[in-house]
């Protein structure tokens, strides 16, 4: 029994890494606590479901669509309206990231009511089963997104031009300037690049999560933590986090009770914050000024 | 102002908001030449090297880049026309490599891979040290070390002037003895100007052919090095003499 | 002579008649309603606000309310409590002193009801809660609320009861609800009356209302293979809960929900993986019962699909049938005053197409039933009391492998 509940938190780890990695990128790279991740995971959901019930694309395929479409509102978003309080104080940026997070709810409404929607390809509720374990045919497929996902994070990052710009720029944005990056166009692609993660995420999430007006909540604030217990900035982090947050959930869950499957995890979140505050994995330079 | 200057600044005003700090700014720059800016603490000398690397606009006045304007230029495009500023404190990318770094340095060039390597290799013969210390991450490397680390930055943007400020702060006499032969090193192969900002007088004037004195926001003196290494005020306010 | 007498008897008819028509007046009646257009009860509370307007449109159409000679047209002043309890309570606060409403129609969720019918009770303002049935509400000893849900220990305890039964006779339950008032009734009511028919209860764990992915908690429902596994929640989870049986593969024989089975969007969002499942309503459009306002059961549906093009449902019934149960006590007593009204309502009972509407002294209906619902083959059937079915239930639920899995 307990094998099964560690398989399925597993799962679930790379689902909420799915979630927290665009997060974790924004904060490392902007210093920007972005809250329209969550709105965004939830309205691409919302689109997966238009797309899977009027045109029958299948969720997992609508992913480079979503990607693709949010990548370039996310660039937008970023170049033309965030950018404009990026150097004022937090609290600007809380402000309007939220305002834009009201509008983004207020469209969903809007567009698809207070109806509860589930994406249900026929594949659905499909699972393996090995040995005593029953496996989740969606999850895994969810969990070798997320990790193909993270790992073309990790490579693009690391070995492209402007992936090694993005770097720079999180790491001292004047110096990066000063080697002739232009923080704006990047700042706006590394938003960009949220935004189709976190679309990403959406799309395969709409297929086991029923589809509510209240999402993006849910989803920030799991983002949020996912995102800090790895390391706010560090994208394999958000990976560990992830996994380090669903453990804490399941064993929380099997140790003490279903009613503290939240209080767990946010309790190592505090206890995160307070003696690591880079993170699990962190490394200590990623949180000097 | 010289008509073929590479960088003249001319009645420079820049203000920090509401406080100025640049008053009437006059320099020039030849091609190749090295110059120092002397003066004492919080005289502006950061101020101005940082408003000509595009990271301030000034209020007032011009800065002409080999002939056409570069006041109000963005600090990412300046690096393109060929003038780099190897800042105050380093500003290394510390959760980067020594290579990466230095290869950082390179983003905006075109001349493509086979130049930009060549470069790398000769700024690792000019710094033996940072060869040896190719893949370590920036973070963990020497104070000097760092500062070649800097310059060789610097050095992989191609400039046709490089800009350095206090290179020697916090730095072992044997370190900036070591980082001045080097950089001397630098100029004789590449013959790229360079304006140096410095509080070390005595290492500033044996580098440069000409220096300036800024203080309290204003140019007070221009001329040759080695005149003012032997003017008596010179010595006696900077050389401690 | 008998001239006269015809000339005076229509003398006297004139002037008995003449002040009837002289001072009767059309008023109008406005009632405040705070309930959820958005947050988590947006759906719940659109369902109530059909309900009311649907009873408003019928009782205006037939010239209002006849209180005494004069006639109440009925109006609404709307707020949007948010699903939050503290700007529910706010708002309705604004209805009573700024909108000075003396009528109340209450919001969806016992614990948002909890809350306002509290500040109610303070201005001495009646509060309709149609859309609350926590215990926990009513037990506070509050004069000027009453409801119209039956109580909320009723329902998923019906499902207990209908069990206890069936051949095989289920031997264990297992219970799940989330941390909130009336999944709490719920599910303490379905475990007191499994207790006393001889049923074991081997699980019954509350979980955080917050939770999205209930996977861990399924994983050990997955362990225990209850016959039973009766869930107190609302419809997101119960979706969730339900998938889950399958992805897991967990076979019980019956599956309850408090609600779920009766809602369109359930099916919906299932497809066939619904089938099977129980749930209840407090009302169906095949009950047998009938108002002399709504008429049947069926003409209330017939006439709530023509108006918004949807299928009725217990929600809605729920917040027509308490605007009726007000309108026949102020029309009994004569009169809009709250003190005049409030004994004759406290004295309900009434049939009416929705449920039968009987008040104890807390102002909770207990006289109202609960009727099962089915899902069969995408259809949500009535199958429980035997007065109401429409058909029999299809017991035990099939497994897994037998139902074809992918």
């Amino acid at each position: 029994m307990l094998v099964q509940e560690l398989l399925n938190a597993v799962l679930i780890g790379g689902i909420y890494a799915a979630i927290g990695i665009g997060f974790s990128l924004v904060y490392g790279v902007m210093n920007l606590l972005n809250l329209v991740h969550g709105a965004i995971i939830m309205l691409a959901g919302y689109v997966t479901y238009s797309l899977f019930a009027r045109l029958g694309l299948d969720p997992f395929l609508s992913i480079p669509v979503t990607m693709g479409a949010f990548f370039v509102v996310g660039y937008g978003l970023q170049r033309f309206v965030i950018n404009r309080i990026l150097t004022a104080s937090v609290f600007m940026s809380l402000i309007l990231t939220y305002g834009i997070d009201l509008v983004i709810v207020n469209i969903v409404l809007l567009v698809w009511k207070t109806d509860l929607l589930a994406v249900t390809p026929s594949y659905a509720g499909a699972s393996w089963a090995i040995g005593g374990l029953v496996v989740s045919k969606i999850r895994v497929a969810i969990f070798v997104v997320s990790a193909a996902l993270t790992a073309l994070m990790y490579v693009f990052l690391d070995g492209t031009r402007t992936g090694r710009a993005i770097r720079a720029a999180a790491l001292d944005k004047e110096a990066a300037e000063l080697v002739g990056v232009d923080t704006p166009g990047i700042y706006a692609v590394t938003y960009g690049l949220s935004s189709a993660l976190a679309a990403a995420a959406g799309s395969m999430l709409a297929t086991i999560y029923t589809l509510t007006p209240t999402l993006d909540g849910i989803y920030l604030g799991k983002a949020f933590v996912v995102a800090v217990l790895g390391g706010l900035g560090n994208i394999t982090g958000a990976a560990v986090g992830g996994l380090v947050l669903s453990f804490a959930e399941s064993l929380g869950v099997v140790v003490l009770g279903p009613s503290y499957q939240e209080i767990i995890g946010f309790g190592i979140f505090l206890v995160v914050l307070i003696l690591r505050p880079y993170g699990l994995v962190g490394r200590r330079f990623y949180a000097e000024i | 102002m010289t008509p073929d200057a590479l960088l003249a600044i001319e009645r420079l005003d820049v203000a920090y908001g509401e406080i100025q700090v640049l008053w009437e700014v006059d320099l020039e720059i030849a091609r190749g030449e090295v110059v120092a800016l002397l003066g004492p603490n919080g005289a502006g000398k950061t101020t101005l090297l940082r408003a000509v690397a595009g990271l301030l606009r000034p209020r007032a006045g011009r800065i002409v880049w080999d002939g056409a304007p570069l006041d109000g230029v963005p600090a990412s495009r300046v690096v393109a026309r060929g003038l780099a500023l190897v800042p105050e404190g380093r500003r290394l990318f510390a959760g980067m490599t020594v290579a990466e770094n230095l290869t950082m340095g390179a983003y905006r060039r075109t001349d493509g891979r086979a130049a930009v390597s060549a470069d790398l290799e000769w700024v690792f013969e000019l710094f033996p040290e940072l060869a040896a210390r190719r893949r370590q991450q920036a973070g963990a490397l020497s104070g000097g070390e760092q500062q070649m680390c800097a310059i060789g930055r610097g050095l992989m943007t191609k400039p046709r002037l490089l800009m350095l400020d206090e290179l020697s702060l916090g730095l072992s006499p044997v370190a900036v003895d070591r980082i001045v032969a080097m950089l001397a090193a630098a100029h004789r192969t590449r013959g790229m100007a360079m304006l140096i900002v410095e509080q070390d007088v005595r290492m500033a004037l044996e580098l440069a052919r000409r220096a300036y004195i800024l203080e309290t926001g204003r140019i007070t003196r221009g001329d040759e090095a080695r005149r003012l290494i032997d003017d008596p005020r010179v010595k006696k306010a900077y050389l401690g003499l | 002579m008998r001239f006269v007498s015809v000339l005076t008897l229509a003398a006297l008819i004139g002037v008995a008649a003449a002040p009837a028509i002289a001072t009767a007046e059309t008023r109008t009646l406005t009632v405040g309603i705070s309930i959820s257009y958005s947050g988590k009860f947006a759906k719940e509370g659109e369902l109530g606000r059909l309900g009311y307007e649907l009873f408003r449109e019928v009782v205006n159409e037939r010239a209002g309310i006849k209180i005494g000679n004069d006639r109440y047209l009925i109006e609404y002043k709307y707020y949007d409590d948010k699903s939050d309890q503290a700007t529910a309570a706010n708002l309705v606060e604004k209805l009573i002193t700024e909108d000075k409403v003396k009528y109340i129609f209450g919001p969806f969720s016992s614990d948002i009801t909890f809350a306002t019918s509290a500040i109610g009770e303070k201005y001495k303002v009646i509060t309709m809660a149609a859309l609350a049935n926590a215990e926990k509400v009513y037990t506070r000893g509050l004069k000027y609320t009453f409801g119209a849900f039956p109580p909320a220990s009723e329902g998923l305890s019906t499902i207990v009861q209908m069990a206890a039964d069936l051949q095989p006779k289920p031997q264990t339950v297992a219970i799940v609800y989330p941390d909130a008032l009336f999944p709490f009734y719920g599910a303490k009511g379905a475990k007191e009356r499994a207790e006393k028919l001889g049923m074991k209860v081997v699980y019954f764990e509350k979980y955080p209302p917050t939770v999205k992915d209930l996977t861990p908690v399924m994983t050990q429902v997955k362990q225990l293979n209850p016959d039973i596994f009766l869930t107190s929640a609302l419809l997101e989870d119960a979706i969730f809960v339900t998938k889950a049986y399958r992805e897991l593969r967990i076979n019980s024989k019956l599956m309850g929900f408090t609600t779920g089975p009766a809602v369109i969007d359930f099916m919906s969002a299932l497809g066939d993986t619904a089938d099977y499942t129980v749930g209840y309503a407090w009302w169906s459009p095949t009950v047998r019962l009938k108002d002399d306002f709504f008429g049947t059961a069926q003409d209330y549906e017939a006439r709530f699909q023509q108006r918004y093009k949807q299928p009725g449902n217990y929600i809605s019934a729920a917040a027509s049938a308490a605007g009726l149960v007000l309108m026949r006590a102020m029309e009994r007593v004569g009169s809009v005053d709250v003190e005049k009204v409030r004994p004759v309502l406290a004295a309900t009972d009434m049939e009416t197409f929705y449920n039968v509407i009987r008040y104890d002294a807390t102002g909770m209906n207990v006289g109202g039933f609960a009727v099962l619902i089915q899902d069969q083959k995408g259809k949500a059937v009535t199958v429980y009391p035997p007065k109401a079915a429409e058909t029999k239930l299809l017991y035990p639920m099939p497994t897994w492998d037998e139902r074809g899995r992918k």
